[in-house]
């Protein structure tokens, strides 16, 4: 009896053992290669790789993926380089271009929160990375205040102005207020203000005053529509003088920068339809061009052809010119008429089939202004709206081209120093998205 | 014999204007403390402080006058303003 008791205690004491030895043969080998599988928060390069797919997978559109790929690279960055690091730029901006593709508003919220937080860490330490982190989130800002199914497109074109502002307080801190460097920023906050007045104009009543950093509007101070527009017009106008100002500090008053700034100052006037001011400051940008060296005349010669207004940028090159024409890619139709910024970040988010069609103009324009000819004016015979061509071969609905050409703004033909009748603009147009017969457009 | 001298009253009446204008204050040269700060200063300003502290202004026009005046206020003394009127309103309805 004792013995059987002792070979069945020594035969399950050797199959446990057998059992353990199998387990540990077997098993460990699978989890240590499990783990190696994912990536090593240890490992800074695996964030590189991680960004990469990222930028893949929002290439592919698989959002999803895009998502996850950067939330581990953020980890990764986090751990590496701390939790302030500056090095979380591009990986938050992967991020939100990635929720906003999902229409993840809750969650993008969130982030640009935290991105803001970010900024408020490293603006007083390194002003470099924080204004190129403003930068950065600048553009997030406006790629979603321009997204039509955004909920809270004014909110984040306010809060895109802000931040502006803000690297305008920083700069002036460090560098005082007459540094140059103040100038592009400046003017974001000039294009800013014409994205909010081109949307007033043409939604009515809009509440620009908010009262906290609410996202929705909160009661009260709600300015009119025509109070909106003056304050965007006087704003405006204040920073073009101030950054013209600037540049003349810094020696540029015999240049055709100088000559430059009054044509946008120029621009500016004709934007809020104050025609006189604008004729008067045209005449001085193109006598001031008279004397500037050392490219004064060729920007007499480019200013025979309208050019869409206001510019993108502050002067720097000669305008490209486009065979004699205009090339204009629609931004949003949240914001019509208004020319897509060039730093946004690229979202394809548009609709596949989006085209471009070159249009011929032809008729009398009116002496002071380039605008297209209304329809009924058409069909009185007095110009014609020919479209030239159109790829992919679609042809469109004609009025509803008429009606969003008509949105777009023209600094008119000077020559001489006076405005000439334009015979001919040669436009090639990209909507915003792709074009669909009836689309209803906003009107003034 | 001493002669009093008398100023010449059209001499009095060519000066006059010329010392009121002297006591005028031109402008430019009200210190900037008092100058109301400009749409594009306020945003600025606005864009740096908490929201309770921000300011608005705008052109109002006084009762008893048609010239516009320019007004900066506190957010906060706004809403105070308007929750106080609208308990008053509450009161005299109720």
């Amino acid at each position: 009896m004792g013995t059987r008791l002792a070979l069945t205690l020594g035969l399950l004491r050797a199959r446990c053992a057998a059992f353990v030895v199998i387990v540990f043969t077997c098993v460990t080998p699978a989890v240590l290669s499990a783990q190696s599988i994912g990536p090593d928060n240890f490992t800074p390069a695996d964030s590189e790789q991680l960004l990469m797919s990222t930028r893949r997978a929002i290439a592919a559109r698989d959002y999803a993926s895009a998502e996850r790929d950067v939330s581990a690279a953020l980890q990764i960055i986090k751990v590496n380089d701390g939790l302030y690091s500056v090095s979380q730029f591009p990986a938050l901006e992967l991020r939100v271009m990635a929720l906003q593709a999902q229409r993840n508003w809750v969650e993008l919220d969130r982030q640009f929160a935290y991105f803001e937080w970010l900024l408020r860490q490293t603006a007083t330490a390194d002003l470099d990375a924080f204004l190129s982190g403003t930068e950065v989130l600048n553009s997030l800002y406006l790629a979603a205040a321009a997204d039509p199914d955004c909920p809270q497109n004014a909110y984040y074109l306010i809060a895109a102005k802000q931040l502006s502002w803000r690297a305008v307080s920083a700069i002036e801190q460090e560098q005082g207020a007459e540094s140059l460097q103040l100038a592009p920023w400046l003017y974001r906050i000039v294009l800013n203000h014409y994205y909010q007045s081109a949307s007033v104009s043409r939604r009515g009543m809009t509440s620009f005053d908010y009262k906290g950093d609410e996202a929705h509007i909160v009661n009260g101070w709600s300015l009119s529509k025509n109070e909106s527009i003056a304050q965007s017009y006087r704003i405006g106008l204040e920073l073009l003088q101030r950054i013209r100002h600037l540049y003349l500090r810094a020696g540029h008053n015999a240049s055709s920068m100088d000559a430059q700034l009054i044509l946008y100052i120029a621009d500016w006037e004709r934007l809020f339809e104050h025609e006189t001011l604008a004729l008067e400051y045209y005449r001085r940008a193109w006598h001031s061009l008279q004397r500037a060296e050392p490219d004064g005349r060729e920007w007499q010669e480019s200013l025979a052809t309208p050019q869409l207004i206001p510019a993108s940028a502050l002067p720097g090159s000669l305008p490209p010119s486009f065979e004699n024409g205009v090339k204009f890619t629609a931004w949003s139709p949240v914001f019509p008429g208004v020319q897509r910024p060039h730093s946004l970040p690229r979202i394809d988010l548009e609709q596949p089939d989006a085209f471009t069609a070159i249009v011929q103009l032809t008729g009398n324009a009116e002496p002071i202004s380039a605008r297209i000819l209304r329809t009924d004016e058409l069909a009185a015979g007095e110009a014609q709206l020919a479209l030239q061509s159109a790829t992919p071969e679609m042809t469109p609905e004609l009025a509803w081209f008429q009606r969003e050409v008509e949105l777009l703004q023209f600094r008119p033909a000077i020559v001489g120093g006076e405005w000439a009748t334009a015979r001919e603009i040669r436009l090639s147009y990209s909507p915003a998205t792709a074009y669909r017969p009836g689309l209803v457009v906003s009107e003034r | 014999m001493h002669r009093r001298f008398v100023f010449p009253k059209n001499l009095l009446i060519l000066l006059l204007p010329c010392w009121l204008l002297a006591c005028a204050v031109p402008e430019g040269t009200q210190s900037p403390a008092r100058r109301l700060p400009t749409d594009a200063e306020v945003e600025q300003y606005n864009a740096s402080v908490a929201p309770e502290e921000r300011i608005v202004c705008r052109e109002e026009i006084p009762v008893g006058s048609n010239i516009p005046k320019r007004v900066c206020r506190y957010v906060k003394d706004i809403e105070e303003t308007s929750e106080f009127h609208r308990a008053q309103l509450r009161r005299v309805l109720n």
